[in-house]
């Protein structure tokens, strides 16, 4: 029997428990016993999703489930898990279907991925974390995402100084195969002065691929200082081999409870080709990455609790005017988003949104808007649309793309835990309009 | 020279962009400020508390002996304001911080009827006012930040050794729970919430979502602009300006797994023919584009018959080839030597 036989009448039946009528006494109900609470948490989502556009179908089912047991304060050892399984329920996604997606590039109508599952053991005095299984860690000079064991020492002393090492085979969900490949670093991290906090990282990785073999040692050094409660600052570096790789800094500001100032600036300091996964910057896709700086600013005001507005600018030159080509580019990008709360009548809330990138042979103009409308605390209905304009050069000509949105959203928070999302999208451009019908169910435990 | 010429006109643009963005952003501001509801009431604790010497208690006359603590009585005010006030014009006397004898103030720092606390309890053991009402005798407005920060309480409660459940000072709260800010606009908002975290406890994702959260459900659920005309279409655009934002959670697997197994929505019919306009891309003129995406090589071109023994590259293709008929390519003989060695 195919394993999606029986898969697909499991993520039916999640959904349908998901969906499943709330008790007639739609009052919250009673908490669990603490003791029940520390045993298990977690969520199940199902989502079917419907498509069509000119004739073509495609119908898909969509299952995460996220699952802690245990406690990390009180027991000897906790566990957590989160998979999704995508399922096509009508087999369609061949090459030069319109609806094929990584998904369906698996090749099998039922596509599972398994995100984390690790054990935690807390027994140990001298280790803050010894953890076992598929993980991931995002402090690392690149994500690390793998199979294996980490484990970080107890901070020691009034530096707070603790050491973490970490091993494995690395996790490539759209390779098919791992031989070949292994991951390793250790680090160091403490508080060296007043506010700051300090961490020096090494990290080997292994990638065997058809063609190449990648051996990458990446170091990298990351500072953070905060100085008073209103101003934190924070810089990164990191070399590949014996080279220097790339610095950002950043800084954030926030002179008083309704505005935040943030500033940052990414520096690439050599150009980057073929390497590890992990480090690599999608060569084969889109070749090498020149060295460039980005500069940004980020404005964020809220305007008492009923209105709030972001605005952001990004600044991105190539080092080498020569370098500049098809997937190296400079470009300027500004957005603004503002959303009004119980500014409008009857708890309407409106949020608007604009943004432009000019990148000279590719620019993207988009403007976005969405009205809901809560009912109480348990449903929500919206109402959006979203314009972009894409303007770019294809084969001298400068082609332009008008793509419009208009979706509705539905959502229903039926009772503590369970919810029910229900969204309609339209969406067309010059040459196609697609129709997306989606129906989520949440249940958190 | 062009790409200097676009930089500089890219830097004017910029110039003006910033300074339509700078005037468009003073006239939001102005609107948004008008709409931002009831202004922060001008009472100053300094004045009374650092100045005037004023005890707590003459002011908030229950702190050590009910569960709340009570807020002031115009009447008290009135004993000092009754002869201060005199000379004010009407909108500065005291009495514009009541309503209906009830002091306005009072909802910024009552805690939610969920929440379970005894001022009396905690004022009468060894605790000094400040101890949680940090700062409290610099304060010169009243806002929602004069409320005690739940992570005071936490941090004292880790201190005394109070247990660190949400059982321990919350009726209804608890992990399941969803905080009033996530029942409108949340998806939106969430992101910017999250970049303006202050070390506030009560506003520390933390409390209920693991370390986890935001990578696994990135991973699992796609941004809401990747609709289909971006799948189909317009990601490589942007993968072009900004790959280091895919980078967030892509990795080239993904895209060489994609790029793989499916075909561009252009690659119909005709294409790859000889009259066909993908050879524009590559030969009119050279220049790298999106077709090295998949194309590393162009081995159709392999297949062109070699030129004969005679003819060398020097020569002038189109002084034979072309006169009588046009030659069978959309370059024109551009570049005959690049496939006919």
């Amino acid at each position: 029997m195919r394993p999606s036989a029986v898969v697909a009448p499991v993520l039916t039946a999640g959904l349908w428990a998901s969906c499943a009528s709330p008790p007639a006494d739609d009052t919250p109900s009673e908490p669990p016993s603490d003791e029940a609470e520390r045993a298990l948490h977690g969520s199940l989502t199902t989502r079917y999703r419907g498509r069509s556009t000119d004739g073509d179908q495609d119908h898909d089912l969509y299952a995460v489930l996220a699952l802690d047991l245990g406690d990390a304060q009180r027991d000897d050892w906790s566990a957590s898990l989160m998979a999704r399984a995508a399922y096509d329920l009508d087999g369609q996604g061949d090459v030069g279907d319109p609806f094929a997606s990584l998904s369906d590039a698996q090749g099998e109508d039922l596509d599972l991925d398994l995100y984390h599952a690790w054990v935690d053991v807390h027994s140990l005095e001298v280790l803050s974390t010894l953890r076992f299984g598929r993980q991931l860690l995002y402090e690392t000079p690149e994500l690390a995402w793998f199979d294996g064991a980490h484990l970080a020492s107890t901070p020691r002393g009034t530096r707070g100084l603790l050491f973490g090492a970490y091993g494995g085979v690395p996790v490539h969900l759209f390779e098919s195969s791992s031989s070949g490949d292994a991951l390793a670093g250790f680090y160091l991290e403490g508080r060296p002065w007043e506010g700051a906090r300090a961490r020096l990282d090494w990290m080997h990785l292994e990638d065997e691929t058809v063609l190449a073999e990648h051996e990458d040692d990446l170091f990298g050094i990351d500072l953070r200082q905060g100085i008073g409660e209103k101003l934190h600052l924070n810089g990164r570096y990191s070399r590949i081999e014996q080279h220097d790789r790339d610095l950002s800094l950043g800084a954030s500001w926030y002179p008083n409870d309704e505005l935040t100032l943030r500033a940052t600036h990414y520096r690439l300091l050599r150009t980057q080709r073929n390497r590890s996964l992990e480090a690599d910057p999608f060569f084969d896709s889109l070749r090498e990455l020149f060295p460039y700086h980005q500069t940004g600013v980020l404005v964020t005001k809220d305007f008492g609790e009923r209105a709030s507005l972001e605005v952001g600018l990004d600044v991105r030159r190539v080092d080498e005017a020569d370098d500049e080509g098809e997937f190296n580019r400079d470009f300027d990008r500004g957005f603004v988003t503002t959303t009004l709360l119980d500014v409008l009548p009857a708890d309407l809330v409106l949020s608007l949104t604009g943004d432009v990138w000019d990148g000279g042979d590719g620019d993207v103009n988009s403007l976005g808007a969405e009205l809901s409308l809560p009912y109480g605390e348990r449903l929500e209905w919206a109402l959006g649309t979203y314009y972009s304009l894409y303007k770019y050069d294809l084969f001298l000509d400068s082609e332009r793309e008008d793509v419009r949105t208009w979706y509705v959203r539905w959502r229903k928070r039926r009772r503590e835990g369970i919810s029910l999302d229900l969204l309609y999208e339209y969406e067309w451009d010059d040459d196609d309009s697609y129709h997306n019908l989606r129906l989520v169910g949440t249940w958190l435990f | 020279m062009a790409v200097l010429r676009r930089r500089t006109l890219r830097r004017r643009t910029l110039r003006v962009g910033t300074a339509l963005l700078a005037l468009a952003l003073v006239g939001a501001c102005a609107v948004l400020e008008a709409l931002r509801g009831p202004r922060p009431l001008a009472f100053s604790h300094r004045l009374h508390v650092e100045q005037e010497q004023l005890d707590c208690v003459i002011c908030h006359e229950t702190a050590f002996t009910r569960d709340e603590p009570g807020t002031p009585a115009f009447d008290t005010c009135s004993l000092c304001h009754e002869v201060l006030d005199a000379e004010k014009p009407e909108e500065r006397r005291v009495e514009t911080l009541f309503e209906d004898g009830v002091y306005l103030a009072a909802r910024h720092s009552a805690l939610p009827e969920e929440v379970v606390f005894s001022h009396e309890l905690h004022a009468a053991g060894e605790l000094a006012c400040a101890e949680c009402h940090k700062n409290i005798e610099r304060n010169q407005r009243l806002t929602h930040a004069i409320g005690v920060d739940m992570g005071r309480c936490i941090a004292c409660h880790d201190e005394w050794g109070t247990p660190d459940e949400c059982s321990t000072c919350h009726t209804s709260v608890d992990q399941r729970w969803m905080p009033p800010s996530h029942l409108r606009n949340w998806t939106r908002a969430h992101g910017p919430a999250s970049r303006e975290l202050r070390g506030i406890a009560s506003q520390d994702c933390s409390l209920c979502h693991g370390e986890r959260t935001c990578l696994d459900c990135h991973l699992a659920t796609p941004p809401a602009g990747h609709t289909d005309v971006f799948r189909r279409k317009t990601h490589g655009i942007h993968a072009a300006l900004d790959r280091r934002t895919c980078a967030a959670c892509h990795r080239s697997d993904s895209c060489n797994r994609c790029h793989l197994e499916t075909r561009p929505r252009s690659h119909v019919a005709q294409w790859g023919g000889q009259r066909s306009r993908h050879c524009l891309g590559c030969h009119f003129p050279t220049r790298a584009n999106g077709c090295i995406v998949c194309h590393k090589g162009t081995p159709s071109h392999l297949l062109a018959a070699p030129k004969p023994a005679w003819h060398n590259p020097a020569m002038n293709c189109r002084q034979c080839h072309g006169i009588t008929a046009p030659l069978p390519h959309v370059d024109k003989g551009d570049d005959c030597n690049a496939c006919h060695l």
